[in-house]
């Protein structure tokens, strides 16, 4: 078992290569938050470990195992980006950070050639890793506002896609304090 | 106040692992009863992880801190139980010294040992009390060493000290806290492994993986090491340097093994115990040779002696080298005895305590398992079987604990051993070998 590249996505809007386009997708596509995701990895129990030593045990320097992949990728995915293109990490509650000592949408960030900015701030929640399907799907937006800034396009950043309710309770918010045109890259898919 | 140095005294622990309340924390620092210690020792250009030693520079990791604003170092060797990092220190008690219960007669135990065994366990009571440094017990698979160390741990319990029994696998620190449980009444006894959760208990009695000893420091008065030359405690540096800082400096450590083979041991102290508990001989490996190029990798050999062999009811145990070929092995055995209740085992499976519970209570015929079961383990009645004897994980040591599985029961002391191979090994001559010395010094 060992990492799996996407290299070309079934769903376009996902960006997932295993099945074709699947139903999460076609509950969020109507709400047109997001332009299109894109993943680097394709989750297995592989990657589950890799995540885990990473994120939860906190092995900072794997990311630069990854980093080379995740920029790659990231330009095949994205190119032709308008000049005022802005990465915002999807950040965790103070709480959460303190723990971790830091945030792995941020290492993930850290590895493309665009300038990050912390526009959202998470308030206090469970961890949604240790939520179900509908739990996600249904909890109350977690994000919020703090800053402002001048961009095109805005490209959320995030470890992992899993039912997609992360980056699209981010996009939602960004969408209401009038910003257009978003997308979202992610680890894994 | 006792139950806090109960709790903490001896330990090396991280701020979440000390489960302290923010005040209580604060007065504790203030009043000198916790201590923080720099995370990581600095030597001229070299760092050292305080907590388990590790030097080697590829093993710490630099990390951009959110809490302190800093890139700093962080150790990888240890990560997994919890991030060591250069901006949180590590906390060691330094208040009272813990008062353990007095118990007038700890020890309920109440069985016969054998003249062999009676003659180690005085070795060992005289070593606790005269606080011998180290003392080294060389017993056969099966000779009974958990109770030759009953009176040498009630004595010491009585005498208030504080005792470990560290041994390099969890399997076997579930086999013996219920049997150190039932043998000591109204003592505080834990039983610590890598995510069993227990590691906020402490007790007088401490039975832990090696691993586990990480966490603490200059703690026990009496240190049992179980399996010395046993992987991973032999072949990890940061174990013997663990083992070495939770003792006391007037610690007694006493060192089991069933296979000596580092020079360094041979120098110590030794009593040698040659027969098992029950006085039968150990079972000597049948060898089967198989050619290079068998195109049934051996399983003719295996096909051919469980049709001959001497006790059918007997349970019976396959080893192999790998878990590829454990999990390739499964579906083949599985066809051939259709009648029987086939189950693999291995390192990384999630039920591996259920199955091994399962093989105890017979509600399973045929367990395949790569080494996690090769010593500590006590099944009454099997047969043992290793595939690819040959293979370089079955080293000398391996193969003398693997046959020292078979005939552990007075009932049924002995057993089938089968080894096939295609190449003879000097490990598999010279546990052979090592397997009739021991024999022939036992008097058989």
């Amino acid at each position: 078992m060992q990492l799996h590249v996407i290299e070309e996505p079934t769903c376009d809007y996902c960006g997932r290569n295993d099945l074709g386009v699947c139903n999460d997708c076609n509950r969020w596509r109507p709400h047109m938050l997001i332009n299109k995701n894109r993943a680097v990895y394709r989750y297995n129990p592989f990657l589950k470990d890799l995540i885990t030593r990473f994120k939860y045990r906190g092995d900072y320097i794997l990311i630069e195992a990854l980093s080379l992949m995740i920029k790659q990728t990231f330009i095949t995915a994205y190119s032709k980006l308008p000049k005022k293109t802005v990465l915002v990490p999807i950040p965790l509650s103070s709480k959460r950070l303190q723990n971790r000592g830091f945030n792995q949408a941020e290492a993930i960030a850290k590895c493309l050639p665009y300038p990050t900015v912390q526009l959202l701030r998470r308030t206090e929640g469970e961890k949604q890793a240790k939520k179900n399907r509908k739990q996600r799907l249904t909890m109350k937006n977690p994000f919020e506002l703090m800053d402002q800034v001048d961009a095109e396009l805005i490209i959320l950043i995030d470890d992992i896609y899993t039912t997609g309710a992360t980056i699209h309770h981010a996009a939602q918010i960004l969408k209401e304090n009038g910003y257009r045109n978003i997308s979202s890259f992610t680890l894994v898919r | 106040m006792n139950d806090q140095a109960q709790r903490l005294a001896g330990r090396l622990l991280l701020h979440e692992e000390l489960q302290l309340s923010e005040p209580e924390m604060t007065h504790y620092l203030a009043t000198n009863k916790l201590t923080a210690l720099s995370p990581f020792l600095k030597n001229f250009l070299s760092l050292q992880c305080r907590r388990c030693g590790n030097k080697q520079r590829h093993l710490f990791g630099e990390m951009p801190c959110s809490n302190c604003k800093k890139t700093h170092a962080y150790c990888r060797k240890c990560i997994n139980m919890g991030r060591v990092m250069a901006c949180t220190p590590l906390y060691w008690w330094t208040g009272p010294k813990p008062v353990w219960p007095q118990l007038a007669h700890p020890m309920v135990w109440s069985g016969q040992l054998t003249p062999a065994q009676q003659k180690a366990s005085n070795c060992i009571y005289h070593a606790i009390k005269t606080g011998q440094a180290s003392l080294l017990i060389h017993a056969v698979c099966g000779a009974g060493k958990t109770e030759m160390l009953f009176e040498g741990i009630a004595f010491a319990l009585k005498s208030q000290k504080r005792i470990c029994l560290a041994t390099p696998r969890a399997d076997v620190v579930r086999e013996l806290l219920p049997r150190f449980e039932q043998a000591f009444l109204g003592v505080e006894i834990v039983g610590l492994y890598g995510g069993n959760g227990a590691h906020q208990q402490t007790g007088q009695l401490t039975i832990a993986t090696t691993h586990q000893l990480l966490r603490y420091q200059h703690a026990f008065d009496v240190m049992i090491i179980d399996e010395v030359d046993a992987f991973p405690y032999h072949a990890d540096p940061s174990l013997p340097y663990a083992t070495k800082r939770a003792q006391t400096q007037q610690a007694t450590t006493i060192y089991l093994t069933a296979t000596p083979r580092e020079k360094r041991l041979k120098r110590l102290p030794t009593i040698f115990v040659p027969v098992r508990y029950h006085g039968y001989p150990l079972p000597i490996p049948q060898l089967k040779i198989v050619p290079l190029f068998d195109h049934s990798h051996g399983l003719t050999s295996l096909w051919t002696w469980y049709k001959g062999r001497t006790d059918p009811n007997r349970q019976l145990l396959i080893f192999t080298a790998t878990i590829k070929q454990a999990n390739q092995l499964f579906p083949v055995i599985k066809r051939r005895y259709p009648d029987q209740r086939v189950m693999l085992v291995h390192a990384n499976d999630a039920e591996r305590i259920d199955k091994v519970r399962q093989f105890r209570d017979k509600q399973l015929d045929i367990l395949i398992t790569t080494t996690i079961l090769e010593r500590g383990v006590t099944f009454p009645s099997v047969d043992v079987v290793v595939l690819q004897a040959d293979h370089h994980v079955f080293d000398q040591a391996a193969l003398v604990q693997i046959a020292g599985r078979a005939g552990r029961d007075p009932k049924d002391p002995n057993g089938d051993v089968i080894f096939i191979y295609s190449g003879k090994t000097r490990a598999i001559a010279h546990a052979v070998r090592a397997i009739k010395r021991m024999n022939k010094k036992a008097g058989f």
